[in-house]
């Protein structure tokens, strides 16, 4: 058995002056590898070419160097971690171990070998790897929220990955309280499914999997368990940060769309709030689904949900319901959700205009669904019609085709809608409906108002035949 | 001091001229970038060097580990890959700037009313 030394604190001195250089250094690669092949795709008579090649090589270097300097604060842990007798003095600052010992707990010193090993196998878990030709499916596990995982390892975990939208667009599903794994990795393939759909290819659909509560199982501390849940929700977006940041100064122009449900956007909110941006380029599509945020954070907090009012969110589509049963909980023990509003009520109006004010979209989809008791949900299979078309559209609109449903929905909430009678989520929610707007996902055209109509006239709301009545009997007035 | 200090500076076109094939504009975000990235390279090298005497007491299988991966790693970023480039690009941008000056001279001899 070899012996092995070291000084703990020394070790992570060493790291703690590294981090910041490291930091500094990759930050300066940034954008390069794109920038050298723009350069080189223009016309020069006089040459000047970059060797992109070289370039590559340049910044694995620059990754890998990156990883060993926090290896060595992994090993300076793993001499602390050794059992060891030492006198009622303490153990002096040298600390002794077997190699064997310090190679298990720190684990390899290269990124792609410690993945290999599982080094980040409970942060991220690959539910379809994509070699089927099927959008690929991968699960965050922050149940456990990550310390100590640094920007910059962040980033390099991504790109090992194949998370950051290089190859296709990245897709956050966020679930909302007492979500099961199993749900929200559900809600994460349909998802998936719904690029397959539409043919969009290299797309992955990344799961965030938070810790999320019982949720009413938890019987008479439901309300401590949403507030706790809601606790997680913020901390937990907090804590993504860093990965948003990763994200964005691994790809800048990166195509990223979210999906976020009720609590979920607490999440996400924060954590694009929180995160830094090094080109200020960076942007997603969001789409809100009944979000259990206070209705004024975005323009009251800024400091935490202010990228909701600016062009970190650059489409964002919220659906709301001021009849949605499941934000009863959120509202008894604090201030009214945004996702429970009403269209002109003042957290809406302020958020629009303040989008309006920076030149962004905003579309607030009113609904009266009854799909989840009016909360709907985070899966977009057949019976969240909406959510369904919400999110092919989100996808529609990522891959450069347009609106997608956007103008036959709106026509069929304005047309469907009343004071007494609300058909149009009954229409949104219909097999034929929905048949019909995957039918053109996959023809990979708009559907039209006139399809939709023929549809509803026919299949969702076909007018009685009338039976044949009587004979009239002419009366003397001649009037009937 | 920028990546073309020393080079001709980026000439303006003569009316009456025709652009030389060369964008100057990306040019000099390129040869920026690779500017920054290769200070920030000898920073980091030296930030490195700078603190290997924290590993007095590092002693073992994963001294060597680190110090072999160090060494193939640096090699890389030493290797002045990104120096070349850079030389590279100021030969072209002197190419260019040069042949554009000379066009402009060109077009300003021509007579007025020639092009």
């Amino acid at each position: 058995m070899s012996v092995t030394s070291a000084r703990p604190d020394e070790l992570d001195a060493y790291v703690a002056t590294l981090m910041p250089a490291d930091d500094e250094l990759d930050l300066r690669a940034v954008g390069l590898i794109d920038l050298a092949a723009t350069w080189n795709g223009r016309r020069s008579a006089y040459g000047g070419a970059v060797d992109v090649d070289a370039l590559v090589a340049v910044e694995t270097a620059i990754d890998e160097l990156s990883y060993l300097d926090r290896w060595v604060g992994r090993v300076a842990q793993a001499f602390r971690d050794v059992v060891r007798i030492c006198p009622t003095s303490g153990c002096g600052p040298v600390l002794y171990a077997s190699d064997l010992q310090i190679e298990l707990g720190a684990g390899p010193a290269g990124l792609a070998d410690a993945l290999a090993a599982g080094a980040y196998s409970d942060l991220f878990e690959v539910v379809r790897d994509g070699s089927d030709g099927r959008t690929r499916v991968v699960r965050l596990l922050v149940d456990t929220l990550p310390e100590d995982v640094s920007e910059l390892e962040w980033r390099l975990v991504l790109e090992e990955l194949g998370l950051t939208a290089e190859s296709g667009p990245l897709h956050l599903v966020v679930h909302g309280w007492s979500t099961s794994s199993a749900s929200a990795t559900a809600a994460g393939e349909t998802t998936a499914d719904l690029y397959d759909q539409q043919g969009v290819e290299g797309a992955t659909v990344l799961v965030v999997d938070w810790d999320a509560g019982r949720g009413t199982a938890a019987g008479l501390g439901t309300p401590g368990d949403f507030a706790a849940a809601e606790d997680s929700a913020m901390a937990t977006g907090d804590a993504l940060a860093p990965m948003f940041t990763a994200l964005a100064a691994a790809n800048p122009d990166a195509d990223v769309n979210v999906t976020a449900h009720s609590l979920g956007n607490h999440v996400v909110s924060r954590a694009l709030t929180g995160m830094a941006d090094p080109t200020a380029r960076f942007s997603v599509d969001l789409l809100m689904v009944q979000p259990a945020i206070p209705r004024r954070a975005p323009t009251w907090d800024t400091e935490n949900y202010g990228a909701l009012v600016g062009p970190r969110v650059r489409d964002l589509t919220i659906t709301i319901n001021n009849g949605d049963d499941a934000l009863f909980w959120y509202e008894i023990q604090g201030p009214q959700a945004l996702g429970d509003e009403a269209a002109d009520g003042p957290g809406l109006t302020a958020l629009i205009e303040w989008r309006e004010a920076a030149g962004l979209d905003t579309q607030v989809v009113d609904h009266d669904a009854a799909a989840g008791d009016g909360h709907l949900g985070i899966d977009p299979t057949g019976d969240q019609g909406l959510l369904r078309s919400l999110t092919q559209e989100l996808i529609d609109v990522g891959a450069g085709d347009g609106t997608g449903q956007a103008d036959v929905r709106r026509w069929i909430y304005e047309n469907h809608t009343g004071w007494f009678r609300n058909d149009a989520d009954p229409i949104m929610d219909h097999p034929a409906v929905q048949a019909y707007f995957d039918a053109c996902q996959e023809a990979d055209v708009a559907p039209t108002i006139e399809g939709v109509r023929r549809i509803i006239e026919d299949e969702v709301l076909p007018r009685p035949t009338p039976s044949p009545g009587p004979e009239p009997t002419p009366s003397g007035s001649g009037s009937w | 001091m920028s990546w073309r200090t020393g080079c001709l500076p980026r000439p303006p076109v003569h009316p009456r001229a025709d652009p030389v094939a060369f964008d100057f504009g990306t040019a000099d975000a390129i040869g920026g970038a690779l500017d920054r990235l290769r200070t920030g390279i000898d920073s980091n090298l030296a930030a490195r060097q700078g603190a290997q005497h924290r590993f007095a007491d590092w002693r073992g299988g994963h001294r060597r580990t680190y110090d072999e991966r160090r060494a193939r790693h640096e090699a890389v970023l030493a290797s002045g890959a990104v120096g070349d480039q850079i030389a590279r690009l100021r030969v072209a941008w002197d190419d260019a700037a040069g042949a554009q000056m000379r066009a402009n001279q060109v077009a300003a001899d021509l007579p007025p009313g020639v092009s």
